[in-house]
C-alpha cells in the first residue's frame, strides 16, 4: 500500500512539477542564447554577457534576499512568541477565525491595503495630520516605496504572521509540547529554560521547511515590491519582468538568463537547506 | 506531506511557472511554416466591399485592448458590440490587454508557430505598432480598401506617422491624443512651463512633483528634450544620434541637478501614471499628466481631482499621437475586421466617441470632408469644460518623436538618473 502511494506521489510530482520546470528552463536557456525567439538570430553569448556586464542583477539577488530575510525573522519571531503565550486564545472562539482573515487576502490587495495605510497620504498620516502630530503630509515619515523597505516588510508580515501563528498553534498541539512544558516545570526547570530550551528549538526545527519554502516565496514575489518598492533597487521578480515586457524586444533574452539564474537560485538553495534537515521533517 | 510540500512549492513558484507553462506550450506546438495566411491576403485584395461585407457575416472577433476606464468599456460593450452583431452579424467579444500584452501574446503565438490567431483585432498606438511590425504580426496594408477612409485625412502628419513611422495602411487611425499637464489652481498659482520655470518652481516646493517610470513619465521627459533642442520641430524627423546625445546628456545633468527637490528626493519614481494620479488627487503632488484630453473633465465629475484642476501645456509643445487599430496577421477573420474597422471610422461611431459624456477622445475624421449633416452634428456636441481649447492644442502639436528616443530615454534615465 505505502508502495503504490508513492510511486503516484512521485508521478504526480513529475507530472506537476519537474516536467514544466525542465521544459520552461530549457527554453528559457535557448532564448536566452539566441537560439529561440522571434527576434533571435542565432547562438550568442552577448545576452549573458549584457546582464552580467550590470551589477544590478547582483544587487537585486541581495535585496530580495535581505527583503524576505528581515520580513521572515519578524514574523517567525512574532508568531512564536503569540503562539506560546497566547495559546487558548487561538485554539478557539472568535480570535481563532479572526486570524483566518488576512490568510484570504491575496498579495495585491494586501499591497494596495498597506499603500493605502502608510503613504503619506494615506490613512495613519491623516490621523497624525487631524490629531495635530504632524503639521503638513511631508512631515510623516516614508513608510512606502522608502530606503529599507519598510512598506514592503509591514506587508510580508501581515500577509504571513497569521500563516505562522496557526502553523505554531497546530505545531504545539500534535508535539504535545504542552505535556513537555508540564513534564520540564515538574523536573524543576525555570519558565524561561522551557521556552528556550524546549518550545523554541521543537518549533523551529518542525517548521523548519515551511520557514524555507516562504523565504523562497516572498524572495521571488512580485506584486508587493512592484508597488510598494522602489526603483533602484529593485527585487529580482519586477527586474526579470520588466526586462521581459519592455519596450525594447532586445531585452526578452536578458529577463529569461534572470529567470534562469533565479530558478538555479532556489533549486540549489532547497536541495541544500532541505537535504541537511531531512532528517528533521522526515516523520 | 512530503508530496504536499512539494506541490505547495510548485504552487509558490507558480509566478515563474506561469511563464514557463506558456513557454512549454510554444514547444509542444511544432513550427511550421504558413502559406496560408499569404493565400488570404492575395484574396482579400480581389473582394469588392459587399463581398468582404458578405464574407464577414457570422464571424466571431477578437478585440484586445486597453478596459481600464469605464467609459470606454461602456463605448464598447453597450454600443459598439451589440450593433456590429444587428448589423453585420458580427460577434465581437473584447479582451483587456495593452501594449506588451498585445505584442507578448502574439510574439509568443508566432514563436509557436501557431496559424490562427487568438487575437483579431487590437488597439494599438507608437511603440506596441513599432513591435508589432519588428515581429510582422500585423496585416495589411488594407486601410485604403475601407469605404470610410473618405474621411480621413491621411497625408495629415499626426495620422500618417505612428511614432514617425510611417503607418501605411497597416492599421485604421481610430483617435487622437496630446500630452498635457495637470495641475490644482487652488495650490499652484503659476504652473511652470520652462524647464527654468520648473527648476525654480521646486526649488520653491519640494516634494510635490515627480513622474512615472513608464510611457507617460517619458513623454515628459521626451518634451524636455524638445525643449533643449530648441523647440517644436528640434527633433523631427528619424533618429539623430548626434541630437540625442547631446541633449540627453544636458537633461539628465539638469535632472540630477534638481531630483532632491522631487517627490521622495528623486531617489524612487512611481512606476504608473496610476499611481501618479492617485497621489495628485490626495495631495500627495500638485502635478500629473495625461494622454486623454477629456481626463480632467471626467475626473472632475466622478469628484475624484478637485474642482480647482487644470489642464496646460508645456513650453515646448504638446507631444500629439494618434491611437489605432490593428488587424493580426493571422486572423482567421481578416474581412470581418475590416468590416469593424470601417465602422469605427464612420462619422456615427466618431460622433459617439468624441462625445465627452460618452468617451471624449478627439476625432481622427477631417472635419471639411464630412458632409454638413456630420459637421453639424460634431459642432452640437458638448463642449469640455476643463480641457484645452482646441485650436491652441493644435498650434501646439509635436508629431511623436521616433521610437528609438523612446527606447533610449527609457534605458537611459534608469542608468543615469534611477541607479545614479
Amino acid at each position: 500500500m505505502k508502495n503504490k502511494s508513492s510511486i503516484l506521489s512521485y508521478f504526480l510530482l513529475f507530472i506537476f512539477a519537474v516536467l514544466p520546470l525542465i521544459a520552461g528552463l530549457g527554453y528559457a536557456l535557448l532564448y536566452s542564447f539566441g537560439i529561440v525567439g522571434a527576434l533571435n538570430t542565432g547562438f550568442t553569448l552577448q545576452h549573458w554577457k549584457a546582464a552580467f556586464a550590470d551589477k544590478a542583477i547582483i544587487t537585486s539577488f541581495l535585496y530580495s534576499g535581505t527583503i524576505a530575510g528581515a520580513a521572515l525573522l519578524l514574523s517567525v519571531s512574532l508568531a512564536m512568541a503569540a503562539a506560546l503565550r497566547y495559546y487558548h486564545l487561538f485554539k478557539k472562539g472568535f480570535i481563532s477565525y479572526l486570524i483566518y482573515l488576512p490568510l484570504a487576502f491575496p498579495a495585491m490587495v494586501g499591497a494596495f491595503f498597506i499603500f493605502q495605510f502608510l503613504s503619506k497620504g494615506g490613512l495613519l498620516s491623516r490621523i497624525f495630520y487631524q490629531a495635530g502630530i504632524t503639521s503638513s503630509m511631508q512631515q510623516f515619515p516614508d513608510w512606502v516605496n522608502d530606503k529599507y523597505g519598510i512598506g514592503m516588510v509591514v506587508t510580508h508580515l501581515f500577509l504571513s504572521f497569521p500563516f505562522f501563528l496557526l502553523l505554531f498553534v497546530s505545531l504545539i498541539e500534535t508535539q504535545r509540547l504542552k505535556d513537555f512544558f508540564q513534564l520540564s516545570a515538574s523536573l524543576g526547570a525555570s519558565k524561561k529554560q522551557t521556552t528556550f530550551r524546549i518550545a523554541i528549538p521543537v518549533l523551529l526545527q518542525k517548521s523548519f521547511p515551511n520557514i524555507i519554502l516562504y523565504f523562497i516565496f516572498i524572495f521571488g514575489a512580485y506584486e508587493i515590491p512592484v508597488l510598494l518598492g522602489r526603483s533602484n533597487p529593485e527585487v529580482v521578480s519586477v527586474m526579470a519582468v520588466r526586462k521581459l515586457q519592455k519596450f525594447n524586444l532586445q531585452d526578452i533574452p536578458q529577463g529569461y538568463v534572470i529567470a534562469i539564474v533565479y530558478t538555479l537560485f532556489v533549486l540549489v538553495f532547497i536541495l541544500i537547506l532541505l537535504k541537511q534537515k531531512k532528517l528533521a521533517y522526515a516523520n | 506531506m512530503q508530496l504536499m510540500q512539494y506541490l505547495y512549492f510548485y504552487l509558490i513558484q507558480k509566478n515563474m511557472l506561469n511563464k514557463f507553462s506558456i513557454a512549454l506550450l510554444s514547444v509542444v506546438v511544432l513550427f511550421s511554416c504558413n502559406n496560408a495566411a499569404k493565400q488570404d491576403e492575395k484574396n482579400i485584395s480581389n473582394l469588392t466591399w459587399q463581398q468582404t461585407e458578405a464574407k464577414a457575416k457570422g464571424a466571431s472577433l477578437t478585440m484586445m485592448m486597453f478596459q481600464g476606464d469605464r467609459k470606454v468599456n461602456k463605448y464598447m460593450n453597450e454600443y459598439l458590440v451589440p450593433l456590429m452583431k444587428t448589423q453585420y452579424g458580427i460577434s465581437l467579444t473584447i479582451v483587456p490587454g495593452q501594449g506588451k500584452e498585445i505584442v507578448s501574446n502574439l510574439m509568443s503565438e508566432k514563436e509557436a508557430g501557431k496559424e490562427k490567431s487568438e487575437i483579431d483585432l487590437c488597439w494599438i498606438n507608437g511603440e506596441t505598432f513599432f513591435q508589432l511590425r519588428q515581429i510582422n504580426a500585423l496585416f495589411g496594408p488594407y486601410t485604403d480598401k475601407l469605404p470610410n477612409s473618405k474621411y480621413v485625412d491621411y497625408d495629415n502628419p499626426i495620422i500618417k506617422y505612428d511614432f514617425q513611422q510611417e503607418v501605411k495602411g497597416f492599421e485604421t487611425p481610430w483617435g487622437e491624443s496630446f500630452y498635457y499637464l495637470i495641475y490644482d489652481s487652488s495650490r499652484v498659482a503659476n504652473p511652470p512651463v520652462s524647464m527654468a520655470e520648473f527648476e525654480t518652481w521646486w526649488k520653491a516646493n519640494p516634494g510635490k512633483f515627480t513622474f512615472s517610470t513608464d510611457f507617460s513619465g517619458m513623454t515628459l521627459l521626451k518634451s524636455w528634450l524638445v525643449e533643449l533642442a530648441g523647440g517644436m520641430d528640434g527633433l523631427d524627423g528619424p533618429f539623430n544620434e548626434n541630437k540625442y546625445k547631446q541633449y540627453s546628456a544636458e537633461l539628465w545633468k539638469w535632472i540630477n541637478a534638481n531630483k532632491k527637490y522631487f517627490w521622495k528626493g528623486g531617489e524612487t519614481f512611481p512606476s504608473g501614471i496610476t499611481q501618479v494620479a492617485q497621489m495628485y488627487s490626495n495631495g500627495e503632488l500638485d502635478f500629473t499628466t495625461s494622454f486623454n484630453d477629456a481626463e480632467v473633465d471626467n475626473k472632475v465629475g466622478e469628484g475624484v481631482f478637485p474642482v480647482t484642476s487644470k489642464a496646460y501645456i508645456l513650453k515646448a509643445g504638446s507631444i500629439h499621437n494618434t491611437h489605432y487599430v490593428g488587424i493580426t496577421t493571422n486572423s482567421a477573420n481578416k474581412e470581418a475586421a475590416m468590416v469593424v474597422c470601417n465602422f469605427l471610422i464612420s462619422p456615427e461611431a466618431q460622433v459617439k466617441k468624441n462625445d465627452i459624456t460618452l468617451w471624449g477622445s478627439r476625432t481622427v475624421l477631417a472635419y471639411d470632408k464630412l458632409e454638413k449633416e456630420w459637421q453639424d452634428k460634431f459642432s452640437a456636441l458638448p463642449k469640455r469644460k476643463y480641457g484645452l481649447d482646441a485650436g491652441y492644442i493644435k498650434s501646439k502639436a509635436i508629431k511623436e518623436l521616433a521610437p528609438e528616443y523612446m527606447l533610449r530615454v527609457f534605458d537611459d534615465f534608469r542608468k543615469n538618473v534611477i541607479e545614479k
